[in-house]
């Protein structure tokens, strides 16, 4: 048993059932409430929640099943671990209850040695829920903001998975320039650190700015805005994130670099594009990866690569300059540039500090 | 308080509502309330149960399935829930649940 108590609601229409399950349970050193409605009992538990909930199958008013379907139902209540109370010969109901996700039943009259194990292997489920949420909040973590890792378990309850869907935001490609050229010269635990060191500080960058880590490629990174939560201010975002990046992180990066006596220091590209794109998790059982995919997303690659050919380090589409909420007084006209798959051409910006 | 002393206090309680919980069962039986009947006679046979009075928690068994047929018969079932309840009775208060002790 953990040092903190666990709690357990009994929900029983009979006084003799309550009094005996209550006294049972806190002789085992559980903390109890005890209600004697399926009303009662969500109301309780959406105040305070249980770690596990003991439900009698046969109440007047809500049922035991009535009320395990609406917990099951409510994403913030349904991981509680229900187990049913009934008697041996309401074989069906039971049946049905665990097809509706109760996690066990505990039959009347009480066994105690049965109540025991019933009671501990629902605490080990509630447990073990919090450490799944704990390991799923963890990784989203890596690459979606607090806020937003926060609205998906809020959105999905335990289960936050990333459903596609085609939004409008904005996406980042970067890229380190002349990299590859260092790399092969350098011992490769050298590379892996420069590379941590590199992907912290930009990583950092777009979650602070509330983007999202797509993922890494080589030395390059790309990251999107407005997705997977919507954001309206995502092509703000992007701008913001792209001025970090390159303005204070880049340099700090850099001197680093020349303080480790690694190298010079280097250049970056970084693309923006904004509009129309798809978004979800896709891949295998196995691995599985958030990924963004359109024109919106070959756009932004397409224009950190144009950064080779331009002075300029980040190259802005006209859809994220037409979709910014602020105007941005830094974005300066460079070219017209007609793209793959577009009858009109459309005007290129640069960034500057 | 002790697990005799509850187990004692609970019997008492049991013995002090069952004879109104027996009223309330002919009473339903008599209006054709099957639903009411039935759920009267779960609550009796989980009790009866709990204290392990087999032949009242088997009675009221029959009578909570009976619920679910026709009305002829309860009259009778409810009959022999009561006398169960008479026959069990002493060997509740010595479990020290006499209400009048």
């Amino acid at each position: 048993m953990s040092l903190v108590q666990s709690r357990i609601l009994v929900v029983d229409d009979d006084q003799l059932n309550r009094a005996v399950l209550t006294r049972s349970l806190e002789n085992e050193g559980h903390r109890v409430a005890a209600v004697a409605s399926g009303e009662e009992a969500l109301g309780f538990l959406r105040a305070s929640p249980a770690d596990v909930v003991l439900l009698d199958i046969v109440m007047p008013g809500l049922s035991g099943v009535e009320v395990l379907e609406e917990l099951k139902a409510d994403p913030s209540l349904r991981q509680i671990p229900v187990i049913m109370i009934s008697a041996l010969d309401d074989y069906e109901s039971v049946v049905r209850c665990i097809e509706v996700g109760a996690e066990d039943y505990l039959p009347k009259p009480f066994d105690p040695v049965l109540l025991r194990a019933r009671i501990n292997a629902g605490l080990s489920k509630a447990r073990l829920n919090t450490l799944e949420r704990e390991r799923v909040r963890g990784v989203f973590a890596r690459f979606l903001p607090e806020t937003v890792v926060d609205e998906l378990m809020a959105r999905d309850g335990h289960d936050p998975r990333l459903g596609g869907v085609r939004l409008v935001g904005t996406v980042l490609f970067s890229d380190l320039r002349g990299f590859t050229t260092f790399a092969e010269a350098t011992p490769p635990d050298r590379v892996v650190e420069v590379l941590n060191r590199y992907f912290s500080e930009m990583s950092d960058a777009i979650l602070d700015q509330g983007g999202t880590l797509l993922g890494y490629l080589g030395d390059g990174l790309l990251a999107v805005f407005g997705a997977p939560i919507r954001a309206d201010d995502h092509a703000d975002r992007a701008l913001a994130a792209a001025r970090e990046m390159l303005w204070e992180r880049l340099p700090r990066f850099n001197e680093w670099l020349r303080d480790e006596g690694i190298a010079d220091g280097f250049r970056m590209g970084i693309g923006v594009s904004s509009g129309p794109f798809m978004s979800g998790n896709v891949g295998s059982d196995r691995r599985l990866e958030y990924m963004a995919v359109g024109d919106t997303v070959n756009t932004a690659s397409r224009l950190e690569s144009l950064t080779k050919e331009h002075p300029h380090a980040v190259l802005v589409s006209d859809s994220t300059r037409s979709l910014l909420i602020e105007p941005d007084d830094g974005l300066v006209f460079v070219d017209e540039l007609r793209l793959r798959g577009k009858s009109e051409v459309s005007k290129l910006w640069a960034l500057s500090g | 308080m002790g697990d005799a002393d509850f187990v004692g206090e609970l019997a008492g309680n049991f013995l002090a509502e069952a004879p109104g919980q027996v009223v309330e069962l002919r009473r339903a039986a008599e209006r054709g309330e099957a639903a009411e009947l039935r759920r009267l006679a779960h609550t009796l046979k989980s009790n009866a149960a709990t204290f392990g009075a087999s032949e009242l928690a088997e009675s009221c068994r029959a009578l909570e399935h009976a619920a679910d047929g026709a009305g002829d018969g309860w009259a009778e079932l409810v009959a022999r829930v009561e006398a169960e309840l008479v026959s069990v009775t002493p060997a509740l208060r010595e479990l020290g649940g006499d209400p009048a002790r």
